[in-house]
């Protein structure tokens, strides 16, 4: 019904877990929503587990394991920059994302040319914020706690049940 | 011989994806000198090459070995420990230090579901030996790409 004007989702990988709850998303939206890929470029292993057909947008690691801040601060930047042209190119409407730290940048990006920012806390994060959840928080449309606890963090997200 | 690799206890250990984990990979091949168990690792990123059990870096089929171990030593992946769980696996969580944080749900889940949560390596073959069975995990109900799907269409 809605499909002719289907929005352009800015669809945030991450590594491990975090692709797979996004992959699992995926499997429930399936074709009602365009998908715009965003992947790492030291990532090999996501692209191969995508199922929702999309354009794929490689774009270097914000932040590595182990390197000064300084370094992962400078990379947050210039992935900050890199999005305002992907998100204006590619027209996108809504980012959704469940937490690498690669999000940060993304969703700031997002906010400032006014798209709509759709978070998801990591079903590792119990009663904890992770950094990203932290961040994104304040300027998120919509956010989701995987667990009951981490509503006490989060007063205004939404508890809605658990990918696995 | 065939007979004899038959009994033995089978491990499948998995250092996920994201980061290396060799501490595993090393403590576990260690455990194994004698091979006394039929041990196989998923190293992911981690460069130390076991000698004493079978390995591999990646796969798209983790539940085969999953079915096929007796015992699965797991990082604290919660993706990987929910699967578990729910195929009724004796479960052995094992902390990376690189992703200290990340313990919070295995502890969970230690309390709850009787998985073995370990902090400290050197405790890992006292826990294989004991043996144990979790109990069992029911996914939840998820309406979160039910919601998703109500706020995009609003727009």
């Amino acid at each position: 019904m809605k499909s002719k004007n289907k929005k352009n989702v800015l669809y945030i990988l991450g590594s491990g877990g975090h692709t797979k709850q996004m992959i699992l998303l995926s499997k429930e939206l399936k074709d009602r929503i365009n998908y715009f890929y965003l992947i790492q470029d030291d990532d090999k292993l996501s692209k191969n587990k995508i199922i929702c057909p999309g354009k794929k947008i490689i774009v270097p690691r914000a932040r590595q394991f182990n390197e000064p801040i300084i370094y992962s601060i400078f990379r947050t930047i210039k992935l900050f920059f890199k999005s305002l042209n992907i998100i204006k190119k590619h027209k996108i409407d809504v980012i959704i994302s469940c937490g690498p730290g690669i999000a940060i940048p993304v969703c700031y990006a997002g906010k400032l040319l006014n798209k709509k920012v759709i978070f998801i806390e990591s079903w590792s994060r119990v009663t904890k914020k992770s950094t990203a959840g932290r961040l994104i928080y304040p300027i998120s449309d919509l956010f989701f706690v995987q667990w009951k606890e981490n509503l006490n963090n989060y007063p205004k997200a939404k508890y809605k049940g658990r990918f696995l | 011989m065939k007979k004899e690799r038959k009994n033995k206890l089978k491990i499948f250990a998995t250092c996920g994806s994201a980061l290396e984990f060799d501490d595993l990979t090393k403590k576990l091949d260690e455990i194994n000198k004698n091979k006394k168990l039929d041990v196989t690792i998923q190293t992911g990123k981690g460069k130390y090459i076991p000698k004493n059990s079978d390995y591999f870096k990646f796969t798209n089929d983790m539940n085969k070995y999953y079915d096929w171990a007796d015992v699965v030593i797991t990082h604290t992946g919660a993706g990987t420990i929910f699967e578990l769980l729910n195929r009724h696996k004796k479960i052995i969580v094992v902390v990376n230090k690189l992703a200290i944080n990340n313990h919070e749900l295995a502890k969970k889940f230690d309390d709850y579901h009787n998985l073995k949560f370990v902090l400290n390596m050197d405790s890992l073959f006292d826990v294989i030996k004991r043996g144990f069975i979790s109990n069992k995990y029911k996914f939840l109900k998820n309406n979160i790409p039910k919601n998703i799907i109500d706020f995009i269409y609003k727009l």
